[in-house]
C-alpha cells in the first residue's frame, strides 16, 4: 500500500483506536467509587442515546417513547437478577445486560411492524403514545413491574466469575464500558452491511427504493430492533448500577429527556452519543447538585443549540474542528475566543439573576446568603441584582455581534465540501 | 421471433382512475403477453403516465382490477408489486443521488435476495459479480464510484434503466427513456435498451416514433383514458383514426 | 340512566375544554407545519396567570388577563425564536418548541414553586347548576361549557366572517400563494400561533379551578392533546372535535364506572378458570384494574389502537402514495 493509503488508514483507525482507550482509561486510574458510578450512568445514558441516535440518523425516525425499551429491560433485569439469586442457578450477572437487550428486542418484534407501518410523524406519535400507556400501567400493576414501589435487586447476589461479583463501582463501570464497546463495534458493523445500504437508499429517494421492491417497513422494523437492542442494554445496566428500577424509569420525561438531548447532540456516532452523555448526566447529576433551576438552564441551553445548532452539536463541533485543523485562518481561534468569553459573561450573569429569584422565592431560607460562584451574596442587596444584570447585558450585547463576526469568518474560512 | 406464452403476463380489467374529479383512465382493458414489446403512445394527457403509475401501485383505482401473472396486484403495496415483478424506469430519472453509480446498483439487485435477510444483510460475491456485470453491460464501469447526482445526463438514463432492470423483474415499465437526448444518444439508448431486454416483457411509453418503431412489437394508442388503437406498427401507423389525433403521423 | 346522562354531561364540558386546546394546536399544525410541543405549557401558563391575576382583579380579571398574556408569549417566542428556526426545517421546528416549553414550565416552578397553587373555583360559581336523578351537576362545568363554546364561537366567526379570517384558511392550504397575493404570510403565522396561545390560555384559566394547578400539568395535558389530535386527525378541526368528545367522554365515562373488565366480563356470565391468582401475572392483572383507576390511560390505548388501523386518525383515509 502507498503511504497516503497507509495514512488514510491510520487516519481512518485513529477515531475508533481514541475511542477504546478514552473508555478503557478510568479503569486504569485510581478513581473514587462515586467516580466511577458517574462514569457507568455515562456509559448506559451514552447507549440509550446512541439507540436514539442511530434511529433517527439512519431511517429518520424520532423515538419519543425509547424509555419503553430500556425501562421494560431494566425490568426484566432486575426479576432475571432476583430470580438467578433465589434459585443459585450458575448465570453470571455480566451476562444479565444481554438478556436486558434481547428482551427489549422482543418487545420491539412485537410492537415494531405497528410502530412502522408508517413513517415519520406515525412512528413518533405511536411511539410517544406507547410509552406513556406503559408509564402509566406500570405503578398500577403488582406483578412485572411491582406496582408503585417498583422492583429492588441486589447485583451483588449472583455467582462470582471471573473474580467480578460486582461490589465495586469500578467493576460495574468495567461492564458496562465492555457492553458499550461492543455495542458500539456492532454498530461500526451494521453500518457495513447492506442493510445500511438500504436505509441509505430510502431516505435518499423513497420513491426509487419502493419501485426497486425495497420496503421501507422492513428497513425501519430492523434498525429498530438495533436500537432497541441498545436501549435494553441501556435499561438493564442501568438497574445493575443502581438496583432499582420504578416507573420513573419508563416515563416520558425520561424518554423525551433522552430525545431531547440526543437531537441536541446529534448522537447517530459514538462521539456525538458520547457528548450528548456527557451533556445529559453533567445536567442530570452535576447541575441539577450545584443549582435548582438546573431544568431551566437545561431548556434554555436547548433553545440557544437549536437556533445556532439546529444540526447538532457534534456535527457543529466537527466543523469547527475541520476547520480549525486546516489552520485557514489564525483570526478565527482569535473570534471564538471572543465568542466565548462573551458566552460566558452572559450565562455568568443571567444564571446569577435566576439563582438570585430562587433565593428570593426560598426567603424561608433565613438570611437569604447565597453562595455564588464562590461568592457570598445577600439578595436584599441591589447592586447584587444590578451587578448580575450588567454581565448578562454585557455578555449578551456583545455576545451576539461577535458571533456574527466568527460565523462569518467560519463561511469564509470554510473548507469546499 | 420468441414463443410467447399463454397466459398473459399483464391484464388490466376495466381500469378507471380518477384524479382531482376527472377520469384520466376510463374503463381500460388490455392484455400483454410475456415478450412483447408494446409501446403506449398518445397526446398528452391521454393518460400514459397514469396508466404506469397504475400498475406500479402508485396510484389508486377508482375501479377495475391490474393482474400480473394472474395474480391480482392492485391492491398492494408498491414494493411489493415491484417484487411481484415489475420494474420501472421513471420519466424524471430517479436515482439514489447521495450514493454511488455501483451502490445503486447493489440496491436494485437486492431486491434478488428476496426475504433471505442474511444474504442481503452481509452482501456475497455473486452479488459482487452481478454489480460488475451490469456495470458493464450500461456501460457505466468507469463511473462506478461517482456519485449518482454528478453524472451526465445520458449516464444518468443508463442508471435508471439499470435499476429497472437490475432487480430481473420480468415485466418492465420505462417512461420516455430517450426524453431530453438527441439523435444519437436516443440511438444509443435504443440499441441497449434492445442488448438488455432481450428476454423481458417491455411497456414502453414514447413519444420519438423512430424509436417506437424500432423497438416495439405491439403499439398502443391512447386518448383520454381510453384505447384509441392497438396492434402493430405498421397497422396502427395506417390507421386513420390515430393519424387524426396524432397530426403530426401524416408523413 | 341519570347517572349515565350526568356523565355524559361532565364529559363534555371536559372534552369542550380539550377541545379549546386541540383546536389551537390544529390551526398551528396546519398553518406553522409543526407540532407545538409547548402547547401544554401554554395551558399550564393561562392557569398560573389566571390565578395570580385572579388574586389582584378577582376572576374575572385572571379570564381575561390569561389569554392575553399568554398570547403575548406566544407571540415573543414566535418572532424572536421560531422565525429564526424556521428556516432549518421542521425537526429544529419542533424541538424550538419542546424546548420552550420546559423552559415555560420550569419558570412557572421558578415564580410559582413546584407545589400546585390553589386556583379554586371563584364562590359564585360553586354548587350545582341543576339536579339530574338525584345527583348534581356542578355550575362550575356548566360555566365551563359555556366559556368553551363563547370562545369556539367566537373563533369561527373570525375565521369564517371576517378578512383575516378568509386569509388565514387560504394561509393553511396555500401560503405561497397567499404571500404572492401580496399578504403578510409571516404576519398571519404569528397570528396564528398567538390565538392558538389564547385559546390555550383562556384553557388554562378555566380548566385550572377544575383539574389541579401545578407545574406537572404542562406534561400531562401535552401529552393528552396529542392522543386527541392524532385520534382525530392531524391537521383537522373536525377529526380534533371528534378527538376530544371521543377522549373526553371516555375518561369521564371510566372515572364514573366502579369495577375492572373482569367484573365486566362476570356479569357477562364469564366466569375466572380456577387458579388464575388475581395479583401477579400481567393478563389477570389487567382485566383486574379498576376502571376509574385506569381512565388516564385509556386515550393512549386508543391512539395505538388508532394507528394501528388508520394510520391518519379516524377522519381520514390514507392516501396510496404516502403510504410508502
Amino acid at each position: 500500500m502507498s503511504r497516503t493509503a497507509h495514512l488514510q488508514r491510520a487516519q481512518h483507525a485513529s477515531g475508533p483506536l481514541t475511542f477504546v482507550v478514552l473508555v478503557a482509561l478510568p479503569l486504569a486510574l485510581p478513581l473514587h467509587s462515586a467516580d466511577f458510578a458517574l462514569l457507568a450512568q455515562l456509559a448506559s445514558a451514552w447507549l440509550l442515546l446512541l439507540s436514539i441516535g442511530l434511529l433517527h440518523t439512519r431511517v429518520r425516525l424520532l423515538s419519543f417513547g425509547q424509555a419503553l425499551f430500556s425501562g421494560l429491560a431494566g425490568y426484566a433485569a432486575a426479576h432475571a437478577m432476583n430470580a438467578i439469586a433465589a434459585h443459585g442457578w450458575p448465570l453470571p450477572f455480566i451476562l444479565v445486560p444481554l438478556y436486558g437487550g434481547l428482551f427489549a428486542l422482543t418487545v420491539a418484534l412485537l410492537v415494531g411492524p405497528v410502530c412502522v407501518r408508517h413513517g415519520g410523524l406515525s412512528f413518533a406519535m405511536t411511539t410517544l403514545a406507547l410509552g406513556v400507556l406503559v408509564a402509566l400501567l406500570a405503578p398500577m400493576l403488582q406483578g412485572f413491574f411491582g406496582g408503585e414501589g417498583g422492583v429492588s435487586t441486589d447485583r451483588t447476589a449472583g455467582p462470582t466469575w471471573l473474580g467480578l461479583n460486582l461490589l465495586s463501582q469500578r467493576q460495574v463501570y468495567g461492564v458496562s464500558a465492555a457492553y458499550g464497546l461492543l455495542a458500539a463495534g456492532l454498530l461500526r458493523w451494521l453500518d457495513g452491511t447492506r442493510l445500511a445500504l438500504l436505509a441509505r437508499a430510502v431516505r435518499d429517494n423513497p420513491l426509487r427504493a419502493a419501485a426497486c421492491a425495497i420496503a421501507p417497513r422492513a428497513v425501519r422494523l430492523q434498525l429498530l430492533l438495533v436500537s432497541a437492542f441498545f436501549a435494553g442494554l441501556a435499561g438493564a445496566l442501568q438497574t445493575l448500577q443502581i438496583e432499582q428500577v420504578s416507573a420513573g424509569s419508563l416515563g416520558l420525561q425520561q424518554s423525551s429527556m433522552a430525545l431531547l438531548f440526543s437531537l441536541a447532540a446529534g448522537s447517530g456516532s459514538a462521539w456525538g452519543a458520547l457528548l450528548g452523555a456527557g451533556l445529559m448526566v453533567g445536567s442530570e447529576v452535576i447541575l441539577a447538585a450545584v443549582s435548582r433551576a438546573w431544568m431551566l438552564y437545561v431548556g434554555l441551553g436547548f433553545l440557544c443549540i437549536v437556533i445556532w445548532a439546529p444540526q447538532g452539536l457534534s456535527a457543529v463541533l466537527r466543523d469547527l474542528l475541520r476547520n480549525l485543523r486546516a489552520a485557514r485562518q489564525p483570526d478565527l481561534l482569535w473570534g471564538l475566543g471572543a465568542l466565548l468569553v462573551c458566552a460566558a459573561l452572559a450565562v455568568v450573569g443571567l444564571s446569577s439573576l435566576i439563582e438570585l429569584l430562587y433565593a428570593v422565592r426560598q426567603q424561608l431560607q433565613g438570611d437569604g446568603a447565597l453562595r455564588l460562584y464562590g461568592f457570598n451574596l445577600n439578595p436584599a442587596r441591589a447592586e447584587v441584582w444590578v451587578g448580575a444584570a450588567l454581565l448578562a447585558t454585557t455578555g449578551l450585547g456583545l455576545g451576539v455581534p461577535s458571533a456574527r463576526m466568527f460565523a462569518q469568518q467560519l463561511r469564509a474560512g470554510e473548507l469546499p465540501q | 421471433m420468441k414463443a410467447l406464452s399463454l397466459t398473459p403476463l399483464l391484464e388490466l380489467h376495466g381500469v378507471t382512475c380518477v384524479l382531482g374529479g376527472q377520469p384520466v383512465l376510463s374503463a381500460l382493458s388490455l392484455q400483454v403477453r410475456r415478450g412483447e414489446r408494446v409501446a403506449i403512445i398518445g397526446p398528452n394527457g391521454a393518460g400514459k403516465s397514469t396508466l404506469f403509475q397504475v400498475i406500479s401501485g402508485l396510484r389508486p383505482l377508482r375501479a377495475g382490477s391490474v393482474w400480473l401473472n394472474g395474480r391480482r396486484i392492485d391492491r398492494l403495496s408498491p414494493p411489493r408489486i415491484a417484487r411481484a415483478g415489475v420494474g420501472r424506469s421513471f420519466q424524471t430519472p430517479q436515482v439514489f443521488g447521495q450514493l454511488s453509480v455501483a451502490d445503486n446498483l447493489r440496491c436494485a439487485l437486492l431486491a434478488q435476495a428476496g426475504g433471505n435477510w442474511l444474504r442481503r444483510l452481509a452482501g456475497t460475491a455473486a452479488q459482487e459479480r452481478e454489480t460488475a456485470h451490469w456495470l458493464q453491460a450500461l456501460r457505466l464501469a468507469h463511473l462506478a464510484d461517482a456519485r449518482a447526482q454528478q453524472l451526465d445526463y445520458a449516464s444518468l438514463r443508463a442508471l435508471e434503466l439499470g435499476l429497472a432492470l437490475a432487480g430481473q423483474a420480468p415485466l418492465l415499465l420505462l417512461d420516455e427513456p430517450t426524453a431530453g437526448m438527441c439523435r444519437a444518444q436516443a440511438a444509443q439508448m435504443v440499441a441497449l435498451i434492445q442488448q438488455i431486454c432481450t428476454d423481458r416483457t417491455l411497456l414502453l411509453i414514447e413519444h420519438d416514433l423512430d424509436t417506437v418503431f424500432r423497438l416495439a412489437t405491439r403499439v398502443i394508442v391512447l386518448h383520454h383514458g381510453r384505447l384509441l388503437a392497438d396492434g402493430a406498427p405498421q397497422a396502427v401507423r395506417a390507421d386513420a383514426r390515430v393519424q387524426a389525433v396524432y397530426l403530426g403521423l401524416e408523413r | 340512566m341519570d347517572a349515565l346522562l350526568l356523565s355524559l354531561l361532565n364529559g363534555l364540558s371536559y372534552s369542550l375544554l380539550l377541545f379549546l386546546l386541540a383546536s389551537g394546536l390544529t390551526l398551528i399544525f396546519s398553518l406553522l407545519g409543526v407540532l407545538n410541543f409547548a402547547h401544554g405549557s401554554f395551558y399550564m401558563l393561562g392557569a398560573y396567570v389566571a390565578w395570580q391575576t385572579g388574586q389582584w382583579l378577582g376572576f374575572c380579571g385572571g379570564l381575561l388577563v390569561a389569554p392575553l398574556a399568554v398570547a403575548a408569549v406566544a407571540t415573543l417566542f414566535e418572532v424572536g425564536v421560531l422565525r429564526r428556526v424556521r428556516a432549518q426545517g421542521h425537526l429544529p421546528e419542533l424541538l424550538a418548541t419542546f424546548a420552550f416549553g420546559v423552559v415555560l414550565v420550569e419558570a412557572a416552578r421558578l415564580l410559582w414553586g413546584s407545589a400546585s397553587v390553589p386556583y379554586g373555583i371563584p364562590p359564585v360559581l360553586q354548587g350545582s347548576l341543576f339536579r339530574l336523578g338525584g345527583l348534581e351537576f356542578a355550575a362550575y362545568r356548566g360555566f365551563v361549557m359555556a366559556v368553551g363554546l363563547a370562545a369556539l364561537g367566537a373563533a369561527w366567526l373570525l375565521l369564517w366572517r371576517t378578512r383575516i379570517g378568509l386569509v388565514v384558511q387560504a394561509a393553511l392550504t396555500h401560503a405561497p400563494m397567499v404571500s404572492a397575493l401580496g399578504h403578510n404570510v409571516p404576519a398571519v403565522q404569528t397570528l396564528v400561533l398567538a390565538a392558538g396561545g389564547a385559546l390555550a390560555g383562556l384553557a388554562g384559566a378555566v380548566g385550572g379551578p377544575l383539574l389541579i394547578t401545578e407545574p406537572g400539568m404542562a406534561a400531562q395535558m401535552g401529552a393528552l392533546l396529542f392522543a386527541v389530535i392524532i385520534i382525530g386527525g392531524l391537521g383537522s378541526l373536525r377529526g380534533a372535535l371528534f378527538g376530544a368528545l371521543l377522549v373526553g367522554e371516555l375518561q369521564t365515562l371510566a372515572v364514573a364506572v366502579n369495577g375492572s373488565l373482569a367484573d365486566g366480563l362476570q356479569r357477562l356470565g364469564w366466569s375466572a378458570p380456577a387458579g388464575w391468582p388475581a395479583a401477579s401475572g400481567i393478563v389477570p392483572s389487567l382485566l383486574h384494574l379498576d376502571l376509574s383507576r385506569a381512565a388516564p390511560l385509556l386515550p393512549y390505548v386508543l391512539v395505538v389502537a388508532v394507528l394501528a388501523f388508520k394510520p391518519h386518525g379516524l377522519t381520514r383515509a390514507l392516501g396510496r402514495d404516502e403510504a410508502l
